[in-house]
């Protein structure tokens, strides 16, 4: 469903915000992107939706390379910002519309999906009233509307919890997991690490802007390692950590990098 | 006071840091931009110092030099009245920053001062770049070389004086009104395209009360003048202008050193009672008008009973620019700022018919120490001068085009993210702008016809100002896309100071020239065949149109079908080229082709 193979990202001052990144995340998976702040999370998830470019590498999304064929690798994308800056002149309902102009939707499939999604998320009464006067977390769900009503194969989420109040934290997860349960994928990145831990079945662990870990936590488990994932990321993303623990538990690591971390 | 300054130095150094203009990509300078806005200074300097000399010949041969000074204060006040008035606004009321500052520990009265410095400061840049030229030249002339040096002193002394408080007046009577305006804010936040409409409007109203006012005082001066001496009537009608502006007119005695001390005293005491007025009015009102701007209050339309009607599919192209529109019509400056281009023309276009057109159609000219008269042909004047307001006012104002990609600001993303192709989202954008122009020049040939400025060629003035608005906005689009200002927090901020916006405008004003200086030449050669007994009209019109036309289609050509393909490939590097950013340059050089790649 999305592949990523040596993806670089260099930032004016010769900042590298992505090193040399590999991923592949498959159909109906639930991946959690986890990292510090800075660790290239959003760089990366920029570069796989197409906002940012990027120097080397390949990044396809069902097949389609987001460089050569970009607006058909879209049009399989839903993405949800961690800015929340969305159209706020526009009304709920004039937004998704858009939205669904944009990504084709048929008039006869918007009035049943709106009508649902509206209702799933509690946003039918202010459906009509302008974004700009949408709470922190009413945005975020229109935001999550208009990235899912073209049903798209891979919905990417970066901090998709922030702001959400418990009611609507639970039906976006319940969401993600019956959307990853139709055969979709779901791509998201938080800092909430029990959240990660409870909906993830796999996750990837960025740092420095190199991926050094990504598995499932059955293969964590198969592999001895019985902390919690919190215990875990704070394990990995500590440097002198992390050559500690390489050297300890050589088990478990498959692959060494250019940089000296080390992948799971 | 050290609030003040904490808060104006950390406020200044946001809107400055790391947008510059004057360096290309790759950091190096811009000699060609640099050179060209150098030059376009320079010559706007040399218009303002001849400006000055002709004010203060006909000052002192009527000896209504306080008169005219007065007035020419009030001018530059008005134009910072004019323009001042959407600063004001968007910087001290609708700016995202305000929830920011309210939270903050600090006084009301610091914030208002310093956004009222800030604005002041942008305003300021204009009113003593029109004053110091004029006023330099006006003195000299007007002092001549019987004056005493007392006079020169007390003149140049108290030129900075009145330049830097020109635009003070104006700011803080804005300012005073502005707070009660907010109030009314909650009403209009409920129906934000409403205000949008009622912006335009008001501004539109103003200019033309303005144009109206200067036509009329034009036309005066100018129907009663006699070698350079204005009648009796005349100078009464200045002098009673200048008494209603009458604190201008105090500065204006001191200045010329009729009344030093009284003139000074006056000005300077009522610049005070302004400023303590707005200040003591603005400590109460202002947090209020902050808060009433930030509150969401806007209606709710019931959602009922979804049909297919509420969400009828549209191309892409028209989902972009229907998207685009409401967004401008709901930010109130945002909607003055596009779409005044669209009644400016015909606005200015009467101006002129009122008070130049009439004295040209039968102008005087000596010859061997005998006065004739020269016959122009006035249809000829009339479309040159169409042309040139389409020149001045429709096309270089035309913000649709020339913020087309700086207006998304932080949203500018999703057009990224989106599936859409960087011609499609190109293509969004001028079809808005072509139709912002089409509409302006449909309103500006209307009133053409009305007014008979124009009569047969009114469909090739139309094809040809068509011609010239699709070449004009692809390449007011091509500059934006080129650096956009993708960061900011309010409308003004991108776009004061932002010379991408003002280069298209000179040299939109000396193609404008160009075009009505053709129609002159070609209104008086038509006049003399008429005077040989030949078709003069037809002639010189065939002429003037065969130019005008090869012209726009050349420019069409040249700037619109030809650049089309390289502003694609401008798309991607947007963010990169964003004048907040400097780029690697080798990075740059990479970016060259394809939508991402």
């Amino acid at each position: 469903m999305l592949s990523i193979r040596n993806l670089t990202k260099i930032f004016p001052g010769n900042k590298i915000a992505v090193n040399d990144l590999n991923l592949e995340v498959a159909a109906g998976e639930i991946f959690g992107f986890i990292g510090p702040n800075g660790a290239g999370k959003s760089t990366t998830i920029k570069c796989i939706t197409g906002i940012l470019n990027f120097e080397r590498g390949e990044i396809s999304v069902c097949g389609k390379d987001v460089k050569r064929d970009s607006v058909a690798a879209k049009k399989s994308i839903g993405y949800v910002s961690d800015s929340h800056i969305i159209y706020d002149k526009l009304t709920g309902l004039e937004f998704v519309t858009f939205m669904c102009d944009v990504y084709g939707v048929p008039t006869a499939d918007r009035v049943k999906k709106l009508d649902e999604y509206l209702t799933m998320f509690g946003m039918k009464d202010v459906a009509k009233a302008q974004i700009r006067t949408y709470s922190h977390g009413m945005k975020q769900k229109i935001s999550v509307i208009g990235a899912i009503i073209h049903d798209p194969k891979l919905l990417i989420l970066d901090e998709p919890l922030t702001g959400l109040d418990p009611q609507s934290a639970f039906q976006l997860k319940e969401f993600m997991r019956s959307y990853a349960s139709a055969g979709n994928t779901v791509f998201f990145s938080s800092h909430v690490l029990d959240v990660v831990e409870k909906v993830c079945d796999r996750i990837g662990i960025i740092d420095g802007g190199s991926l050094i870990a990504a598995c499932t936590f059955t293969e964590l488990r198969e592999r001895g390692l019985d902390s919690s994932l919190e215990e875990l990321f704070l394990k990995i993303t500590s440097k002198d950590s992390v050559h500690t623990s390489t050297a300890s538990e050589n088990d478990y690591t498959d692959t060494n990098l250019e940089d000296g971390n080390e992948r799971i | 006071m050290k609030e003040y300054k904490m808060l104006l130095s950390v406020l200044l150094k946001s809107r400055r840091n790391g947008k510059t203009q004057w360096r290309k990509s790759d950091g190096k300078p811009k000699i060609g931009f640099i050179f060209f806005l150098s030059v376009s200074i320079v010559i706007g300097v040399v218009v303002l110092l001849l400006m000055g000399l002709g004010l203060g010949e006909a000052a002192f041969i009527n000896g209504t030099g306080v008169e005219i000074l007065a007035l020419l204060i009030a001018a530059v006040q008005g134009i910072t009245f004019l323009y001042g008035t959407a600063a004001v606004f968007s910087v001290m009321f609708l700016s995202d920053d305000n929830e920011f500052l309210l939270s903050l520990p600090v006084s009301p009265r610091s914030v208002y001062l310093v956004k009222l410095t800030i604005v002041y400061l942008s305003e300021l840049a204009l009113s003593a770049f029109i004053l110091i030229p004029i006023m330099t030249t006006f003195g000299a002339t007007y002092g001549g070389t019987d004056a005493p040096a007392s006079f020169f002193a007390a003149y140049y002394l108290m030129m900075p004086l009145i330049v830097l408080t020109a635009p003070m007046f104006p700011l803080l009577i804005i300012s005073i009104f502005s707070a009660p305006l907010m109030y009314c804010v909650a009403f209009f936040k409920k129906r934000a395209a409403l205000s949008g409409i009622a912006s335009i409007v008001g501004i539109v109203a103003v200019f033309a009360a303005y144009y109206w006012f200067l036509s009329n005082a034009s036309g005066l001066i100018a129907a009663q003048e006699t070698d350079g001496l204005m009648s009796g009537s005349t100078q009464n009608t200045l002098k009673i202008m200048s008494y209603v502006i009458y604190p201008l007119r105090a500065a204006a005695e001191a200045a010329l050193a009729v009344n030093v001390g009284r003139g000074l005293g006056i000005f300077t005491a009522f610049i005070a009672v302004v400023s303590v007025l707005a200040v003591l009015v603005m400590t109460k009102m202002y947090r209020r008008g902050m808060a009433a701007s930030l509150e969401s209050g806007s209606s709710i339309k019931k959602y009922g009973v979804l049909t297919e009607r509420d969400v009828k599919k549209r191309s892409q192209i028209t989902a972009l620019i229907s998207r685009d529109f409401k967004n401008i019509l709901r930010s109130p400056a945002l909607a003055v700022n596009s779409f005044l281009c669209v009644f400016m023309p015909a606005i200015m276009l009467l101006f002129f018919k009122m008070s130049l057109i009439n004295g040209i159609a039968s102008a005087s000219a000596e010859s061997g120490g005998t006065t004739v008269s020269v016959i122009v042909n006035t249809e000829l004047v009339g479309t040159g001068i169409l042309f040139f307001v389409c020149f001045l006012m429709c096309f270089p104002l035309n913000y649709t085009a020339s913020i087309a990609f700086t207006r998304e600001g932080k949203t500018f993303y999703m057009l990224r993210y989106l599936p859409l192709e960087a011609k499609d989202i190109l293509k969004s954008k001028r079809l808005f702008a072509d139709i912002v122009s089409y509409v302006s020049i449909v309103l500006v040939v209307i009133t053409a016809l009305i007014a008979g400025l124009v009569t047969v060629t009114a469909p090739l003035v139309a094809i040809a100002l068509v011609f010239f608005a699709r070449a004009f906005n692809s390449i007011l689009i091509r500059r934006d896309i080129k650096r956009p200002r993708l960061e900011w927090n309010n409308v003004n901020e991108a776009l004061k100071g932002n010379m991408y916006l003002v280069a298209p405008m000179y040299l939109s004003m000396f193609a404008g020239m160009a075009v009505l200086i053709t129609a002159i030449v070609c209104a008086v050669v038509a006049g003399t065949l008429d005077g040989l007994g030949l078709n003069g009209g037809l002639i010189a019109g065939a002429i003037f149109w065969v130019l005008t036309i090869a012209a726009a289609v050349v420019a069409f050509i040249f700037l619109d079908l030809r650049s089309a393909p390289k502003t694609i490939s401008l798309f991607d590097q947007i963010e990169e080229n964003a004048v907040s950013v400097i780029p690697l340059k080798k990075f740059a050089r990479k970016n060259k082709g394809g939508f991402l790649g």
